[in-house]
């Protein structure tokens, strides 16, 4: 099970830092047609309000975070990741 | 095959010309005061995050976290774990904008007596779409030593990889969903050191449990975020999360957050969390096993947490800051055990086999200052 994950763990590793080269360099792959967006730049007032961040207080998130990883068996998928255990 | 898919779709967005750009995040410093107390343990300590940016395309962050740990929870009690500890956490990133593409790089170490933890991440976010598409991809690699206080020959490791990948759309003029996915990786000693295990009502003493040296684990999220017209967000997140130890869990979260005149935020947020236990846990094994764990956190249990935040704004525009803001935080969690029974010395053993829950409280008080 670790061989595997290491696998995928590895291509995706590569991918990103695929993604990082094409972003440094004049590089592209074969673009998808534009699509027009359907919200408009003029239309995201609401969208730009600071209570509309999924993480507006980075630090208070951050530390909340940490206090339920230290106590549960499950983390990840866009919930902070940081070190130390802090575990007693 | 389903996988090369996603990658080839991630990598045919992060190339799509755009008509709008990336930006830096906000240039901003917290600086605050956070603590713990609950189930036998008092954690407190001083926290903060800070972020400059320059030249239009460089930011640099820096954040510093400390807790003061007093009190061990009943599972490491009846080992010997010091009753008084200090752990420092410090990161340091750095961030750089390219056209429409942030790419983050960023490291953190943390301290305490007998837990030492490195760890690099590197992330990368791409808008798309004319802004209403970010895909963000991420790795973390990290390395841990691990020591016991009262055992100085002892000494562990344990190395950990996690591979994050996201996406988030604007669906509406006041609708946004964001989709996260994280796989993580750990390897080397994944026990805690003091805790003990029970077989047939006798313990084995302190550090008996043995654990597999390997644990995959993946987590899926799901979040939506909505504004109301009277100045008003609320946000709901579900997350799934399963391993190789067969610990499976969903998270539920929910927000609500409102501006009240022109400078008070009032945040009032729920959580539900419910987890099934690992394959190996037992509260009282019947019979000694290759790998027997009592660690509370791989049990069966419920928990939920409500809190609120009120932010007060103190000034905008004066000298060279922008804004400023004062904030406080209360927070209620509750645990609930099916299957642990929270006893704190072998004299209790006849508890075996009974619930246990405790609650806590945490507060944060904290300052932020925009640039």
């Amino acid at each position: 099970m670790f061989k595997k994950s290491t696998r995928i763990l590895s291509a995706l590793l590569i991918a990103s830092a695929i993604i990082s080269i094409s972003a440094c360099t004049s590089f592209r792959l074969p673009s998808l047609p534009d699509i027009e967006p359907w919200v408009a730049p003029y239309e995201r007032e609401y969208l730009a309000d600071p209570i509309m961040s999924f993480n507006k207080d980075p630090l208070s998130n951050k530390y909340r975070q940490h206090v339920f990883n230290t106590r549960e068996g499950s983390r990840g998928a866009g919930y902070a990741h940081g070190g130390g255990c802090g575990c007693n | 095959m389903l996988k090369i898919n996603l990658l080839i779709i991630l990598l045919c967005i992060f190339c799509i010309q755009n008509t709008w750009a990336e930006v830096l995040p906000e240039e901003r410093a917290d600086v605050g005061y956070h603590y713990y107390d609950g189930g036998g343990v008092e954690v407190d300590g001083a926290m903060m995050l800070t972020r400059k940016n320059f030249a239009g395309k460089y930011s640099i962050y820096g954040g510093y976290h400390h807790d003061s740990i007093s009190g061990a929870s009943p599972d490491v009690l009846a080992g010997a774990s010091k009753y008084d500890e200090d752990r420092d956490e410090y990161t340091l990133g750095g961030t750089y904008l390219r056209d429409n593409t942030l790419m983050d790089l960023s490291y953190t170490y943390s301290d305490e007596d007998d837990y030492e933890s490195n760890m690099v991440s590197f992330d990368v976010s791409h808008e798309a779409f004319g802004a209403m598409t970010k895909v963000n991809i991420g790795a973390s690699i990290g390395a841990d030593d691990i020591e016991r206080n009262d055992l100085k020959s002892f000494e562990e490791d344990l190395d950990r990889y996690s591979f994050r990948a996201g996406l988030s759309q604007v669906i509406t003029k006041t609708f946004a969903m964001s989709f996260n996915y994280e796989a993580t990786v750990e390897e080397g000693y994944l026990n805690n050191p003091y805790r003990f295990v029970f077989v047939n009502g006798v313990s084995l003493g302190s550090g008996s449990e043995e654990y597999p040296d390997t644990r995959t684990g993946q987590a899926y999220s799901l979040k939506g975020i909505k504004y109301w017209q009277h100045r008003a967000s609320t946000s709901l997140g579900y997350r799934f999360y399963r391993d190789t130890w067969d610990v499976r869990s969903s998270t539920v979260d929910l927000n609500y957050s409102q501006y009240i005149g022109n400078q008070w935020v009032v945040d009032v947020y729920g959580r539900y969390y419910t987890q099934d236990k690992a394959d190996f846990y037992s509260d009282n094994f019947s019979t000694r096993l290759r790998y027997m764990a009592r660690d509370k956190e791989l049990s069966s249990f419920d928990s939920f947490a409500l809190g609120g935040r009120i932010r007060y704004d103190l000034f905008k525009d004066y000298k060279s800051l922008r804004a400023a803001s004062l904030n406080l935080a209360v927070e209620y969690l509750d645990f609930d055990y099916d299957d642990y029974s929270g006893i704190e010395s072998v004299a209790d053993v006849g508890s075996l086999g009974s619930g246990y829950s405790f609650d806590a409280t945490t507060i944060q008080f904290y300052f932020t200052a925009w640039f």
